[in-house]
């Protein structure tokens, strides 16, 4: 019967005005895009048009004593005119106004660096208005030594930081006077070469970017049309009650809105496999494994489409919870996919984009693979059996509809009654935690950014744990329900923890670190739930909220 | 048969369906009348499988529709109270579809499809998509989508709403020319409509089975059997005067009661300003009115 309906959805949108307007504009937006954003970010990076800065070419003639991977990176700048200057050539020139700053790189800088050893860089500029100019651009450029994106790319070629000192001058200065003299200014800076590769790797991130940045604007277009396109059918089935033929159909009723899903999702993944061979055919991806965390994106995006259809009465309010669920899941997988390469890879790996620029750049590890799918896969599951569970609900097609709080306990109940029910119903409310605390975490960042909201945050935190694990520990009437909902939420979420820091930190102390908070989930909700049997279930929240809220401060204080 | 057991229904806190126990024979029409809100299309919903009970439960054959929905739903042709069909399709397509879905084989298909388009007189338009037919040609072509699979129940919810008299007749003898063996739920709030068609009725009000009978049978249900419409100089005053006399409707200074020839002798001994006096033969929708009223 899925089938069937898989075939009729399929003939219905390929059939449809809509879709073939909707993919005509997706392919003219596709082939626009690249073009348009290839030529904004070299527009960006020649500070021709958008920056206020000067952005002529070779704008600012500068020196510096050796060709070495400095001098490399300056080189990049279009704006310098950069010239290899003996000293004594260097500081005339100078002096004369020739050049508007020389750099004295230490003469072994590649080899410190290599050895991971201090390096001194001297800086000397003349007092012409390019002069200023030149250090503003040269700041950067030292600076950018340290920034979270250069340390990252280091980071993954396994070299650990080095510093250098940078010392400036900022008016002239005459030959007889010393640079150990000048103005002094530390700039702790974590990178090195590649001990791998024997050279430092030197290309520019942000030219890096470019090409993964495109491959995401495009790739996510199809995504979110197809999810537009479910919540198209489902809806309209139902404002237009041709759904209730549906419903009378011999078939389980699961088995229609799975067969809608997949009849959507088919026609996604033909969609990617095409921009997929399409980029790469023209050059622009490297690899055709592409696909998969594409298809995975796709997955997600289908099935909260798929939850915000069931769920939705009519089109207007479907279309008011796309927007906000597609902002914020584009925000989400976009902007966390960018974490990549920065300091935070996996903690990136929550978004299935990440793999996209791993794979793009050709380091994504196994290890990633699963971390960068475990999430994404689980959380769709998830999301695919709570919009059949909805669906099955007679209410949600004829109304009136219940409240969503209402239907928990119902839902757990689904899951069973039992302790190890309690379990599994612990692990599925991190979920739940993790959704709220970040949407609690992300308003108080942009409304109450102070140390008022961070108390605010810190304290809510608890709160929304403890509650979700009471509602998981509801279908349960024993008095261990607390401590197997406790249990169940303690190791999720270490799985979790263990997962976005595996990498960063020692995997056997992480494991060690996770067994105190397992504990305390244990014991906060075993009191919570054994009170709840003693129906003294405030008197349980409270001790509840108070253990967890001294754990966490030992921890934060500790930290 | 088709048996309803202590059936409920409820959507949040509204009771839809109460305790609802009723039998269907086997080949009969069987009408469900009742006002806006009783729950008569809750109640075929619930037998079409399209609705879940909340408690209780419907056999059909002594097979319980909770445990056996999709073997069961094969057995039922449904027709809504609208057509709700798919517009972009041929007419054609769209049977087609249905078919597929109630895995018909082709070669009966072919047979069975051209049968009805004749029957409901849009053979002749069965390749024109759906989004071009009138409400009444999209009503029967929903006769022919829940007719193709050949089902041996039959449930229409509202067969003839807002159509136009020479459709709904169309409607109406292609139920009875359809019978033959089928065994038919009429749901209709059309009263000459469930006398025309129906061998019994069951009359619906709040979600309770009121009551049920043939058509003869209930209206002998008025009390006492006789109706006679009364027209009074002050109907107010008149129906002051009157007690124990059950008054099923006024209209202007028309009053329409239920009473033996001794209560209205009675009447008219203690009443004046009575102006004329005509015997009613009860009719369905006297019945309708006198047992949902209140």
């Amino acid at each position: 019967m899925i089938k069937k309906i898989i075939k009729w959805e399929l003939k219905r949108i390929f059939s449809s005005k809509k879709f073939t307007i909707a993919f005509i504009l997706q392919f003219l937006l596709i082939i626009t895009i690249i073009p348009v954003f290839t030529l904004y970010l070299e527009t960006l990076q020649s500070g021709k048009f958008f920056s206020t800065a000067p952005g002529m070419k070779e704008f600012i003639p500068v020196g510096i004593n050796e060709k070495c991977e400095l001098s490399e990176i300056i080189k990049e700048y279009d704006q310098f005119n950069l010239r290899i200057l003996e000293k004594e050539k260097g500081m005339e020139m100078l002096q004369k106004g020739k050049i508007v700053a020389y750099i004295i790189a230490d003469e072994d800088f590649d080899d410190k660096m290599l050895k991971m050893e201090n390096i001194t860089v001297l800086i000397y500029y003349n007092n012409t208005d390019k002069s200023y100019v030149a250090k503003s651009y040269l700041d950067s450029i030292i600076n950018g030594f340290s920034d979270g994106l250069r340390k990252a790319r280091i980071k993954e070629h396994d070299i650990t930081p080095v510093n250098i000192e940078k010392k400036d001058r900022k008016d002239f200065v005459t030959e007889t006077e010393k640079p150990k003299q000048k103005e002094e200014r530390k700039t702790p800076v974590p990178t090195a070469p590649s001990v791998k590769r024997g050279k430092i790797d030197i290309k520019r991130l942000k030219f890096s970017l470019n090409r993964e940045y495109i491959i995401l604007l495009v790739m996510l277009l199809p995504l979110f049309m197809s999810g537009g396109l479910l919540t198209d059918s489902v809806v309209s089935e139902k404002e237009k009650k041709t759904g209730e033929m549906l419903l009378a159909l011999p078939t389980k009723r699961r088995n229609i809105i799975i067969g809608k899903m997949l009849a959507i999702f088919f026609i996604t993944v033909i969609q990617i496999i095409l921009w997929v061979f399409v980029l790469y055919g023209i050059g622009r991806i490297h690899s055709l494994y592409t696909v998969f965390p594409l298809i995975l994106a796709a997955f997600l995006v289908i099935n909260l489409s798929l939850l915000i259809s069931v769920y939705s009465q009519n089109y207007k309010e479907s279309a008011l919870l796309v927007t906000v669920i597609y902002v914020l899941i584009f925000a989400f997988m976009f902007g966390t996919s960018v974490l990549y390469i920065s300091d935070l890879r996996s903690l990136s790996l929550l978004s299935p984009l990440s793999m996209v620029i791993g794979l793009e750049e050709g380091n994504l590890t196994v290890l990633n693979t699963v971390y960068g799918i475990l999430p994404a896969l689980s959380f769709s599951l998830i999301t695919m059996a709570l919009s059949v569970y909805l669906f099955e609900k007679d209410s949600f097609y004829f109304g009136p509809r219940p409240k969503l709080l209402d239907l928990i306990p119902d839902i757990f109940s689904k899951i069973g009654k039992g302790n190890f029910a309690s379990f599994i119903l612990g692990c599925i409310s991190v979920f739940g935690a993790i959704i709220l605390e970040i949407g609690i975490g992300v308003l108080i960042y942009f409304f109450l950014n102070s140390n008022i909201g961070l108390g605010i945050f810190f304290v809510s935190t608890v709160l929304i744990e403890e509650y979700i694990k009471y509602l998981a520990m509801l279908p349960n009437k024993s008095k261990f329900s607390g401590i197997f909902v406790g249990a169940g939420f303690g190791v999720f979420e270490n799985v979790l923890s263990g997962y976005m820091l595996f990498t960063i930190l020692f995997p056997v102390k992480m494991i060690f670190l996770r067994v105190i908070p397992l504990l305390i989930h244990m014991c906060s909700s075993g009191i919570l739930g054994y009170l709840r049997y003693k129906k003294r279930t405030k008197t349980g929240f409270f001790i509840a909220f108070i253990i967890h809220l001294i754990y966490n401060t030992v921890i934060v204080v500790s930290t | 048969m088709i048996e309803s057991v202590k059936l409920t229904k409820r959507f949040g806190n509204l009771i839809a369906i109460d305790d609802l126990s009723l039998k269907i024979k086997k080949n009969e029409i069987f009408g469900i009348v009742g006002p806006n809100g009783a729950g008569k299309t809750t109640f075929i919903r619930i037998i079409c499988g399209i609705l879940r009970p909340t408690s209780g439960t419907v056999y059909i054959d002594g097979k319980d529709i909770r445990n056996n929905a999709v073997e069961l739903k094969r057995r039922i042709g449904y027709l809504p109270e609208e057509p709700n069909l798919y517009l972009r399709p041929t007419a054609y397509e769209l049977v087609r579809y249905f078919a597929d879905l109630y895995e018909v084989e082709k070669d009966f298909f072919k047979e069975r499809a051209e049968e009805l388009f004749k029957l409901v007189g849009l053979y002749e338009r069965r390749n024109s998509k759906v989004e071009s037919f009138s409400k009444g040609m999209r009503q029967r072509l929903a006769f022919v989508r829940a007719l193709i699979h050949d089902p041996d129940i039959l449930i229409f919810d509202e067969p003839t709403m807002g159509l136009d008299p020479a459709t709904s007749k169309n409607i109406r003898d292609f139920i009875l020319k359809y019978r033959k063996d089928k065994t038919i739920i009429v749901c209709t709030h059309y009263m000459e409509e469930a006398d025309y068609l129906c061998d019994r009725i069951g009359v619906l009000n709040r979600g309770k089975l009121v009551t049920s009978g043939t058509p003869a049978e209930l209206k002998k249900l008025i009390k006492k059997e006789n109706i006679f419409e009364i027209e009074a100089e002050n109907p107010e005053n008149f129906i002051k005067n009157i007690k124990n006399v059950s008054i099923i409707e006024t209209k202007g200074d028309k009053i329409i009661i239920s009473c033996s020839y001794k209560e209205l002798g009675e009447i008219l001994e203690k009443t004046d300003g009575i102006v004329a006096i005509h015997s009613k033969i009860p009719t369905l929708e006297d019945v309708f009115i006198e047992l949902t009223k209140g």
